[in-house]
């Protein structure tokens, strides 16, 4: 009876010992759909191996994963996380080295750009599956309503002014319509569409090491002054300080605005909405304009107990035909980039816009700082400073906090 | 029963069974001390030491120093006592009303009309907030919208993003949900002072307004120290209603010291955000100290 | 005479309007949420705005009920402010019996703490909360949140219980317990049936202090299992679109329990006291 049950005992350590590895992946919930598809194809693909999805969301997912990566006995063994946050946890030691994924799935195939936002003294840390700027919306209906050709967006800004004061309709002094809005009334998203109009004159928030903010530059207050312009003159509703990026969409989709700045997840809703939609690239001072580009890539925990299987399940999802069904934008991959997804005529001028572009800042206290940048813009766009007030203060406080 | 009153009797039970108090208090007092203490303690002392990055030193005051370097953090203190203030009052006033109101004698359905007034109280503070967001919206509106084909406005007001509007315009949202609160316990006070004086107040030919301010509010008095208590600590606490409306802005005007520790935490900046905590405790003491005065002036 | 009668016909209209003022106040919000509730997301934005849906339908409720987290979120708020609100409310009424019918050495002390303990704002305490949850193991977990919950709420209930209680005068106690009872028999039995509206009302304030947190629960939970409603409220919103229609139709289901109970306990509430009690 004893050896029976000792046996049985065994049995079932043995059993148990060679149970699948399931490792946990946390990721945002717009991608929750297709992650539990490919999350699906990875496990009849390769059984024995689980993947637990945990969901995050936009507003909480910076804090919870820097927490999780932080936590020696439960951390998480994959994460979705934004591009531009990536090399603040390289900088603690955080991350598990993934060069030899990102050289199983090929070097070269990669965006270098949005490699780059995962590179560190010659290592990569991240594998990125999705990578995407702005790009401008324009409403064809109402450039042709306001005599403008809807064929030709404006390619400089002295020319999105011009169009900008000729769809702007002002009726027994209220204004029904305006040229253009800005996403004023959200941190990171007006930042992120003030960086554009300074990166295009050739303004940089700080010097080479990133000790000092360059804020007071006449390139930066340039661009300030471009943007507070337009609220000046009355082309861009004062409403664009309580809007973020997606109000700004439903102010276009109701045809309050003419334009906008955006990413390429737009389209599908905004064509959706019945609007005729046209696309170009941002205008520029001298053309073409810059586009601030960031992303999402996969990123393993240094305290992860199951790397080599985290490693493997990176690996799949970071081949191209998986990026490709992964991302809600643009892929990392140049391979996933010639799809035909990504090619409509629509999405067209994003991916030549991806020419000029730069990341977003990966400063480790860039979040707060962050905020001390908005406030000003807004006091300039308010009126209650001048621009070059405002930047000056920006550049002071900003450096005032480092 | 003849109420007897036999004092001497009692006299003798509620004195010394000198420990007849412990099993009463002893076990709420022991949670609420495990609770409050470990964690209070653990942010003061957080708040004294830097930057895990850098070191983990003692730091003693630079956190404070450096919070004070912000250069909004009077406006930060100064919107904080605002927000208190305006929040507390307006809810008080609006609460006691309502419940005055509802005391009236001639007012029918009073359970139907309670429970639509509770609504407000009742509704999820994210849910709420958005739609009141979409109230003030200057395009999407509905108050701009009112207001004008009514004729109170010309032009949409730009509730959210004028400084200037920005934070009454908040206020109210907190108002909005705190009220029902306030209305429900002076109701229930108001129902359990003693009937018998009430009648003899009317008798007397006391109108209702001299009754409702010598008699019924002074009755009221520990409710409302209660209702104040809790206003105040809503407030300080109130988080939601700011953040989704207008994220702090404009340029800072309805940025409240829990808004700035709440940001502070979100970019785990948990230096500032400790030594921000301890810099609102202090201010909540200071609440507790007035609380504390009037309390046992009383006594 | 007639006078006295214009006087309260005055105050009845007087008080009407004020009460007609206050519901529209208090319910026009709430009408827009559950308008948009009912809406199809395409009108939700229209520009002029509109209270109610022009197509009313019932997808948002669909999505909510079988497409999204809350089910088994609303699943984890009863747990966690059922929980709460009963610890509290047993700990919390003992204690304010205790401080308000008992004078003891230490008594200004430990109720002044427990005044600080609720003046603590809890976001003074999201850091040091978080850093112990996680080296004790109680991140993302039920109990976790409802502790968390409990600081506020245990000094609260226990400061209105002790006041509800010193309006109940101490005769009551007293003829209790001549009559035989213990201390806490007469509690039991005399005080607390008595003081039942106090604390119904308390009783629903913890509930709901818990059942709508959002700040806390978002910095302490991280999966299903912990996650409570106000989080799977704020989860229809993607970093791109937001879902309004599933988030309304979410709060509305949300509010409808609270609403119910509320309007059931509503008799405890209008019918009074038993004041005559100690009248004899």
């Amino acid at each position: 009876m004893k050896r029976q049950l000792i046996f049985a005992a065994a049995a079932l350590l043995c059993a148990t010992s060679t149970r699948a590895e399931t490792i946990a992946w946390w990721l945002p919930n717009w991608d929750e759909k297709p992650a539990r598809a490919i999350v699906a194809d990875y496990e009849s693909a390769n059984p024995g191996e689980k993947v637990e999805i945990v969901i995050t969301t936009w507003d909480t997912m910076a804090q919870k994963i820097l927490v999780g990566l932080q936590q020696s006995h439960n951390a998480p063994d994959v994460i979705t996380e934004l591009e531009s946050r990536t090399l603040r946890y390289v900088r603690k030691s955080l991350l598990t080295d993934l060069t030899d994924v990102v050289t199983k799935l090929g070097k070269d195939d990669f965006v270098p750009s949005a490699l780059a936002t995962g590179e560190y003294e010659g290592r990569y840390y991240s594998v990125p599956f999705r990578h995407d700027g702005a790009g401008l919306y324009y409403n064809k209906d109402l450039f042709t309503a306001a005599g403008l050709d809807p064929e030709h967006p404006p390619q400089t800004w002295a020319e999105l002014v011009e169009y900008c004061k000729k769809l702007t309709v002002t009726k027994d002094g209220k204004t029904t319509q305006y040229g253009i809005g800005w996403p004023l009334g959200n941190v990171n998203n007006g930042v992120e569409r003030y960086l554009p109009l300074l990166f295009d004159r050739g303004g940089k928030l700080f010097n080479q090491d990133q000790t000092r903010f360059t804020l007071e530059t006449p390139e930066a207050i340039g661009a300030l002054d471009a943007l507070a312009d337009l609220f000046k003159t009355g082309v861009a509703p004062t409403s664009s300080l309580e809007v973020d990026n997606t109000a700004l969409r439903e102010l276009f989709l109701n045809r309050r605005i003419a334009m906008y700045y955006s990413g390429p997840f737009d389209v599908q809703p905004v064509l959706e909405a019945g609007i005729k939609l046209g696309t170009g690239v941002l205008p520029g001072v001298n053309g073409m304009g810059v586009t601030t580009v960031d992303g999402f890539s996969l990123i393993v925990p240094a305290h992860s107990f199951k790397k080599k299987a985290a490693e493997q399940f990176v690996a799949f999802v970071g081949q191209p035909k998986n990026q490709a069904r992964l991302t809600a934008t643009f892929p990392a991959s140049f391979t996933a980039l010639k799809y035909e997804q990504f090619n409509s005529p629509y999405l067209h001028p994003f991916v030549v816009q991806l020419g000029r572009a730069e990341n977003m800042p990966n400063h480790p206290k860039w979040n707060e700082l962050e905020r001390i940048l908005f406030e000003n813009i807004q006091s300039a766009v308010l009126g209650k400073k001048t621009p070059a007030q405002a930047m000056t203060d920006a550049n002071a406080q900003m450096n005032g906090s480092l | 029963m003849e109420q007897a009153r036999p004092t001497a009797a009692l006299k003798r039970m509620r004195l010394p069974e000198q420990f007849a108090w412990m099993p009463f208090v002893l076990p709420g007092v022991t949670v609420a001390v495990l609770l409050t203490v470990y964690p209070t303690y653990s942010v003061v002392s957080a708040s004294l030491f830097g930057d895990t990055a850098k070191g983990n030193g003692f730091v003693g005051l630079d956190n404070f120093a450096a919070l004070f370097r912000q250069p909004r953090m009077e406006l930060y203190l100064w919107n904080t006592f605002l927000w208190v203030v305006i929040t507390s009052t307006g809810a008080l006033v609006l609460g006691v009303v309502g419940a005055f109101a509802l005391e009236v004698r001639g007012i029918g359905l009073r359970g139907l009309l309670r429970s639509l007034l509770v609504l407000p109280w009742i509704v999820p503070h994210v849910a709420a907030a958005i739609v009141w967001k979409w109230f003030y919206s200057s395009e999407f509106g509905m108050l701009n919208h009112v207001l004008r084909s009514i004729g109170i406005i010309k032009a949409p007001l730009n509730w959210l993003s004028d400084p200037v509007l920005a934070l009454g315009a908040t206020a109210v949202l907190q108002i909005w949900g705190t009220f029902p609160f306030v209305m429900l316990m002076v109701s229930a006070g108001l129902q359990s002072i003693d009937g018998s004086v009430l009648d003899a107040a009317r008798v007397d030919g006391a109108g209702w307004f001299s009754e409702a301010v010598h008699i019924i509010l002074p009755a009221l008095r520990n409710v409302m120290f209660i209702i104040m208590l809790i206003l105040v600590v809503w407030a300080l606490n109130s988080l939601i209603a700011i953040w989704i409306l207008t994220q702090g802005g404009p340029a800072g005007a309805t940025s409240t010291m829990p808004i700035y520790i709440y940001s502070a935490f979100r970019d785990f900046n948990l230096s500032a955000a400790s030594a921000a905590s301890c810099l609102l405790l202090a201010v909540s003491l200071v609440f507790a100290g007035i609380y504390v005065l009037r309390v046992t002036k009383e006594a | 005479m007639a006078r006295k009668s214009n006087a309260r016909t005055l105050t009845t209209i007087i008080a009407y309007v004020i009460l007609i003022g206050l519901l529209f106040f208090a319910l026009a919000p709430v009408a827009l949420m559950i308008g948009t509730a009912f809406k199809p997301n395409v009108e939700i934005f229209q520009v002029p705005p509109r209270w109610l849906p022009r197509a009313p339908t019932l997808s948002n409720f669909h999505t909510v009920m079988f497409n999204s987290g809350i089910p088994r979120y609303a699943l984890n708020s009863v747990i966690i402010a059922t929980l709460m609100t009963f610890t509290a409310l047993v700990l919390g009424t003992m204690a304010g019996y205790g401080f308000s019918r008992f004078k003891f050495r230490g008594h200004r002390a430990l109720s002044l703490f427990m005044l600080l303990g609720q003046l603590i704002p809890l976001i003074a305490l999201i850091v040091p909360f978080f850093q112990i949850f996680d080296a004790v193991g109680l991140l993302d977990t039920k109990i976790g949140i409802a502790l968390a919950h409990l600081t506020t709420a245990l000094p609260l209930v226990t400061w209105m219980s002790a006041s509800y209680f010193s309006t109940i005068p101490v005769e009551l106690d007293e003829a209790a317990i001549i009559d035989g009872c213990t201390r806490m028999q007469a509690l039991r039995k005399v005080v607390l049936p008595v003081a039942l509206p106090g604390i119904i009302s308390i009783a629903l304030f913890a509930f709901l202090m818990s059942w709508n947190e959002f700040v806390l629960a978002s910095v302490l939970t991280n999966t299903d299992n912990s996650k409570t409603l106000p989080i799977g409220l704020s989860e229809f919103a993607t970093m791109f679109t937001v879902d309004w229609g599933s988030t309304m139709a979410a709060a509305f289901l949300m509010t409808v329990p609270v609403v119910a109970v509320f309007l059931l306990f509503q008799k405890q509430f209008v019918s009074g006291l038993s004041a005559g009690a100690v009248k004899g």
